[in-house]
């Protein structure tokens, strides 16, 4: 079973780390002479940490639901029919 | 430094230009475009200033110009626009240009004469024309009339006003008189009506419609006339009708009376009217000839009187040093820039070919300088939003880098929409890519050019929605299943999927987490596509927006806060670090970052089994301001005791914010340390003498006035109280203002839904080929709706509420915005020197 907690917080904190992180350090060797670095690097940095922490706010948000969805009994069927989920521990 | 985070440095600057040089170092300037003069002479007369014959001379030109345009332009010769940027021509040039004006001028005007006169010619003999042609009918009918009559004597009442031939003319008694002319169709009916009621009735009317209207000689219009003959007897009847005709303004020709004299003056007529068409189309050749060769250069012709003029403009600001035979100047301009300032005065200096060099020698002054923001095309919309507020201080921290991510940003949290945000990016991409294109067109559309100043911002918004869209799971209504949900309904009863006798007891259930949540974890990528099918989405989506929207304002207010602190640095106002900004980010901090961290910290702890017991963190925040607590809301040891504890710690930051300063500027100036804190100069280095201003006008005090000020405790103290209190409940009320973002992230989404529902669904629910119709024009309607209502007005209004958190709950925090914007001298924008405005 793909573990659905670790590795999606892994992936994006990876991601997002190399840009806003590693990427302005290359872009800082990179555009060493352009009057436009700053802003480059500023953009990438912000970028990354709007765009991290909204995906962050959505997997806490869902991480340990309080309440779920409330479904209509033909759509419960349905679902239980046609959507392949992850297996559900036999508890 | 010359980047983007705070404004340029700016010198005051002394040019000592030798007059054969100014015309050629101002020209070579206002190709640079860098400085900003400053008028030397604001208390003389317009009329009064040096040059006032040559701007007058520039007028008198372009006068010329737009006569010749306007010609231009009605013969519908299309105007050579090469985008070429000629170079402002040398004084000598200008007589040469104001020669080959007026020779142009005078050249239109003769040949407009003469194409007038020949006209008015070509109509009188087309009138006449018409006139022999009719009027051979009229004389026709009269025959068999007279002829008739001649036969039947009873009939004569009609025949008296009849011409005969010349055989009848001797068997006539009376002898009848006729005018023919030619009038306007219009005005025949009234023109009947007088000349019965003048003279009684005794006058005869003929009239008969020209075919072909004719062109009035004087307006071009096509005009509709007839024309007329009129029998009378006697001279009184004569000089009447006359009058008459006079008063409708009808043209009389002279009428031969026998037929062989109007056939030979009709030949006469018609050779003349082939003369003259000769020659009107010669005529206009000429003119069309003379309009294209100026119709190629009248562009340049125009860029070039306008630089004249912009020079000339700028040659009146300075002054005249008579002993020193040289012109002063003074202007502001980017420290950076000096070299290339420089630069520019040689090679102005060279091109006019004097010896002495121009004299650039910098000032000290205390007056406050421009605000010069380098901008590119890129960041340059960004700015705008940001000036539109007010212009940044002199070198204080710009907002604007910072603006150029969170402001699309903030828009795409409340847009979320990834087809929309796929829609606008598109748009805003071909905005990008065909600039050059679009730019060459100059489109004068208002509304055009906001959206395409705008073109980049609109592409990162799109973006950014997009990636905000994929996260809400929003795609036109619609949810993605990227990748499986995390929700698998299982009974909670039986921990088995459920089964049809459940299913049927009731219409709908509700999962509950612990059965229908596997152990697994969330979905990974943004909103599992659960929630879009189920009831009771906005209610748990609720809590989510409004977390977030609190969660991305206090970040977006900590920002601004840390911003103030790099402001107070590079002014060095250690006064303002320790007694405003540190209480200030303790204040924030210990009430709303304390709220951000129990956010966090409640989605990570609190589960499913907790469900019944889990703290609401509003009702915790009220109890904490107001010291009370309920023992079911706490939810760690030491709870109150913390809570306490920050909001005793807040509440000491408010007097030390209110009061510690002014007392501690008071303490300053008792023991003459005091120094006037408000005026920023970063930037008094002399290179050179130093001197003084010599020749600066104290009567121009449009900016800061810099002499440092009587400490006025009063002042202070009032100032310092409504910082504080507009920090203190500003905190509070702007946190609760983000919320704009959960409210229109809500009202976007369900317009969406609404759209879908109402109007797509019904549409696909339709069976058979007639479906398939409907369903076409369906989808259009809703693609329009979307367009217009989703994209476009929800846009703007989007756009709207993000520019207002930007200029206040953003900027107050630490922008003070009382500059004036850097306003270089430069051939870029030559509109401001045209005589339309």
């Amino acid at each position: 079973m793909v573990d659905r907690k670790a590795l999606p917080l892994v992936i994006m904190t990876g991601f997002w780390g190399v840009v806003g992180i590693i990427l302005p350090i290359i872009v800082h060797f990179l555009m060493r002479g352009s009057p436009n670095k700053g802003i480059v690097q500023l953009m990438l940095m912000m970028t990354a940490a709007c765009c991290y922490l909204f995906w962050l706010c959505a997997f806490l948000f869902q991480l340990n639901p309080l309440i779920g969805p409330q479904l209509d009994s033909g759509l419960i069927a349905f679902i239980q029919a046609e959507w392949e989920n992850n297996p559900v521990n036999p508890n | 430094m010359g980047s983007l985070f705070r404004s340029e440095e700016m010198t005051l600057c002394q040019l000592f230009l030798q007059s054969e040089a100014a015309y050629a170092c101002v020209s070579e300037l206002g190709e640079l475009g860098l400085v900003q003069f400053r008028d030397l002479n604001p208390d003389v007369n317009a009329f009064q200033r040096k040059f006032v014959n040559e701007v007058r001379r520039c007028d008198e030109m372009e006068r010329k110009l737009r006569f010749l345009e306007k010609e231009i332009k009605k013969d519908g010769i299309p105007m050579l626009d090469t985008g070429d940027n000629p170079d402002a021509p040398v004084p000598r040039e200008m007589i040469d240009l104001e020669a080959t004006f007026e020779k142009l001028e005078n050249e239109m005007k003769e040949v407009n004469g003469n194409t007038e006169a020949l006209k008015r010619n070509y109509l009188e003999l087309t009138e006449l024309k018409h006139i022999l042609r009719k009027t051979q009918t009229f004389f026709e009918e009269a025959e068999i009339h007279h002829v008739q009559a001649m036969h039947d004597p009873s009939l004569t009442e009609e025949n008296f006003g009849l011409l005969g031939e010349e055989s009848q003319r001797s068997g006539q008694a009376l002898r009848l008189g006729f005018v023919a002319g030619v009038i306007v169709r219009e005005k025949i009916p009234a023109f009947e009506r007088m000349l019965w009621r003048v003279c009684r009735g005794n006058v005869f009317l003929r009239q008969a419609e020209i075919d072909t209207p004719l062109e009035d000689p004087v307006t071009g219009d096509q005009v509709n006339k007839s024309v007329f003959i009129i029998f009378f007897q006697g001279e009184q009847l004569k000089s009447r009708v006359k009058k008459i005709c006079e008063g409708f303004r009808a043209t009389l020709y002279p009428c031969p009376e026998t037929p062989a004299e109007r056939r030979e003056m009709a030949i006469g007529v018609m050779t003349r009217i082939e003369d003259l068409n000769t020659v009107l189309g010669q005529t206009q050749d000429h003119r069309h000839r003379v309009l294209v060769a100026a119709a190629r250069n009248i562009k340049i012709w125009f860029i070039k009187v306008r630089k004249i003029k912009a020079i000339y403009h700028t040659l009146n600001m300075l002054n005249l040093d008579v002993t020193q035979k040289c012109l002063i100047a003074e202007c502001w301009c980017p420290v950076q820039d000096l070299d290339r300032i420089q630069q520019a005065l040689r090679r102005g200096t060279e091109r006019s070919g004097s010896s002495v060099p121009s004299i650039l020698n910098r000032m000290k002054t205390k007056e406050v300088p421009p605000t010069y923001n380098r901008n590119n095309k890129f960041t340059q919309g960004f700015q705008n939003i940001i000036d539109a507020y007010g212009i940044s201080t002199y070198q204080e921290v710009n907002p604007a880098p910072w603006a150029i991510i969170s402001f699309p940003f903030l828009f795409a949290v409340m847009f979320g929409d990834f087809g929309h945000g796929f829609i606008m990016f598109l748009v805003a991409l071909y905005l990008v890519t065909r600039e050059k294109q679009l730019q060459a067109m100059k489109i004068n559309n208002e509304i055009f050019d906001m959206f395409f100043g705008g073109r980049y911002i609109i592409l990162l918004m799109g973006l950014f929605s997009m990636y905000t869209g994929l996260i809400y799971n929003d795609v036109f209504s619609k949810s993605l299943k990227l990748f499986d949900s995390s929700w698998d309904p299982h009974d909670p009863q039986t921990f088995k999927p459920y089964v049809a006798d459940t299913l049927k007891g009731s219409t709908s259930l509700q999962l509950d987490p612990n059965a229908s949540f596997p152990k697994g974890g969330p979905y990974p990528f943004g909103l599992d596509p659960v929630w879009a099918l189920s009831t009771n989405k906005i209610t748990a989506l609720n809590s989510f927006k409004m977390k977030i929207s609190v969660i991305f304002g206090i970040c977006q207010m900590f920002l601004g806060v840390m911003l103030s602190i790099v402001n107070h640095r590079f002014f060095k106002r250690k006064v303002n670090i320790y007694f405003e900004f540190i209480p200030q980010v303790i204040f924030l901090a210990a009430i709303f970052g304390y709220l951000v961290v129990e956010i966090f910290v409640k989605w990570i702890i609190f589960t499913w089994r907790d469900a019944g017991t889990a703290p609401n963190l509003l009702i915790g925040l009220i109890q904490m301001f107001l010291f009370q607590s309920d023992p079911k809301n706490l939810w760690y040891s030491g709870q109150v005791g913390f809570q306490t504890f920050l909001v005793i710690l807040a509440v000491i930051c408010i007097p030390w914010m209110l009061l510690i300063k002014p007392f501690y500027l008071r303490h300053q100036q008792k023991f003459g340390q005091y120094q006037y804190q408000e005026v920023p100069t970063g930037n008094l280095l002399d290179d050179s003498d130093g001197e003084e201003v010599v020749y600066h006008s104290d009567s121009e005090r449009s900016h800061y006035d810099p002499e440092p000020e009587e400490f006025n405790f009063g002042d202070v103290f009032t100032h310092q109280c409504i910082h504080t209190i507009e920090y203190c409940l500003g905190c509070v009320s702007h946190t609760a203002s983000y919320l704009r973002l959960w409210a229109l992230s809500l009202a976007h989404a369900q317009l969406s839904e609404v759209l879908w529902n109402m109007v797509m669904r019904i549409a696909l629910q339709i069976e058979g080929i007639a479906g398939a119709f409907v369903l076409a024009g369906v989808f259009a309607f809703w693609a329009c709706a979307t367009v217009i209502v989703l994209i476009l007005m929800e846009g703007l209004s989007a756009f709207l509420h993000t520019l207002r958190l930007h200029w206040v709950e953003f900027n107050s925090k630490f922008y003070d915005g009382q500059g004036y914007k850097f306003h270089p001298f430069s051939f870029e924008d030559l509109s401001e020197y045209s005589i339309e405005d």
